[in-house]
């Protein structure tokens, strides 16, 4: 099983979200789909809320050049919305009120629309596209996400993509899509160090 | 001593600086990347902090980093040393100043030395052996020390470094490789794909 916790503002999780299932088919194994709230890790963290921001010039090109060539390797569509960061709450909520396939079926859909339409999906009228937006103020559905954030938050994750998986009854953190060669690594036998 | 990198096409640049633990594990790759893509391999070691406080990042950048993430780098440098089948711990001096270090490789450089072979002995003694890298009598037991206060050599360790920041690096380990420049040594994949004649975006 590997836990993936997402949300679907990160273009980083957007790219690890279209290489995560050939990971997990190499190796056999479930993939555990979180929709979290990456404003609320951060939040829990103490952390500034877009990373991006803080960045000297230098490495913001560099960022901007780096999830473009990842990309490029491996043959997907990204272009960032002209508003990125967009507000992402509704969305995640959204991603609360379906499990199994379909919510991985909406996961697809959001980061489609955002990362490949640039949808605005901070946009409820948009987001009434994808799923039903009438239950994005149910107290259950707020407390999913939080109850998925503090998850995360407890699995040691400051960011997203993040990928939680169990060897020898450690559970262990992975962080970063360009880690999840290190996720099938660790899931087709290698033991994991540290 | 060129403040540009070369427009080389077969050239492979590789900045780095003692001080982190990234660029020890890149050292211990970058020359099998090299030969791989039959790349002519050019080691610019440079003074990552004066890079930093040229483009305003702070001077030990893991400092700054929430507990949880500092926590997580701690052990994503035991995933790449496992990875890559490399020693790796922790050193008890951190951070380092490595001004003297860096300076030892320019001397070799002019005196035609084995760069490659003293950029090694002095990662190895910081990473793996948990030797202090600032300390002379150490650093005389790894190599010829006689010449770092020497004016050119001085200079060459800055031109490098200007280089750097021209280039756009913004830390260690960068690469950069038919024009296109690379931070962090997991993205050698990438490094290597580009010399073998991929053509990553632009924006």
């Amino acid at each position: 099983m590997i836990t993936f916790y997402y949300d679907v503002v990160c273009p980083y999780a957007y790219l690890a979200s279209t290489q995560i299932e050939a990971v997990a088919a190499r190796v056999n194994v479930e993939i555990e789909w979180v929709p979290v709230l990456l404003g609320g890790i951060f939040r829990a963290i103490g952390q500034s809320d877009v990373p991006a921001a803080a960045m000297p010039k230098a490495k913001q090109h560099l960022n901007l050049l780096d999830m473009k060539r990842y990309a490029a390797y491996y043959g997907v569509p990204l272009q960032l919305h002209p508003r990125h960061p967009l507000r992402s709450v509704e969305a995640m909520r959204l991603l609360h009120t379906v499990e199994g396939a379909a919510r991985v079926a909406m996961t697809k859909a959001l980061y489609r629309a955002h990362f490949v339409e640039n949808r605005d999906i901070s946009d409820k009228a948009v987001l009434a596209d994808f799923g039903d937006i009438a239950k994005l103020d149910s107290p259950d559905i707020k407390e999913a996400l939080r109850h998925a954030t503090d998850r995360a938050v407890a699995d040691g994750a400051f960011g997203v993509p993040s990928f939680v998986i169990e060897q020898a009854g450690r559970r262990l953190l992975f962080w970063g899509q360009d880690r999840l060669f290190l996720v099938g690594k660790a899931l087709g036998g290698w033991q994991v160090p540290g | 001593m060129s403040a540009t990198p070369p427009k080389d096409e077969a050239a492979l640049t590789f900045y780095y600086d003692f001080s982190s633990p990234y660029a020890y594990l890149g050292a211990t790759q970058v020359e099998r990347v090299a030969r791989e893509t039959g790349a002519r391999l050019r080691w610019r070691p440079i003074l990552v902090g004066a890079l930093f406080n040229a483009i305003g990042t702070p001077n030990v950048p893991l400092d700054d980093f929430p507990a949880a993430k500092r926590s997580y780098m701690l052990r994503d440098l035991h995933h790449w040393a496992g990875h890559w089948g490399v020693q790796f711990r922790w050193p008890t001096r951190f951070p380092m100043r490595t001004v003297a270090p860096l300076r030892m490789i320019y001397a070799a450089e002019a005196a035609g030395g084995d760069v490659a072979a003293l950029t090694h002995a002095l990662f190895r003694a910081y990473w793996v052996e948990d030797r202090d890298i600032a300390d002379a009598a150490v650093l005389a037991t790894i190599g010829d020390t006689s010449q770092i206060e020497a004016p050119t050599i001085k200079a060459a360790l800055r031109a490098a470094t200007d280089e750097a920041i021209a280039a756009g690096v913004c830390g260690v380990p960068s690469f950069l490789a038919r024009g296109h420049l690379f931070w962090g040594q997991d993205r050698l994949e990438l490094v290597s794909r580009t010399l073998g004649g991929w053509d990553p975006p632009s924006l």
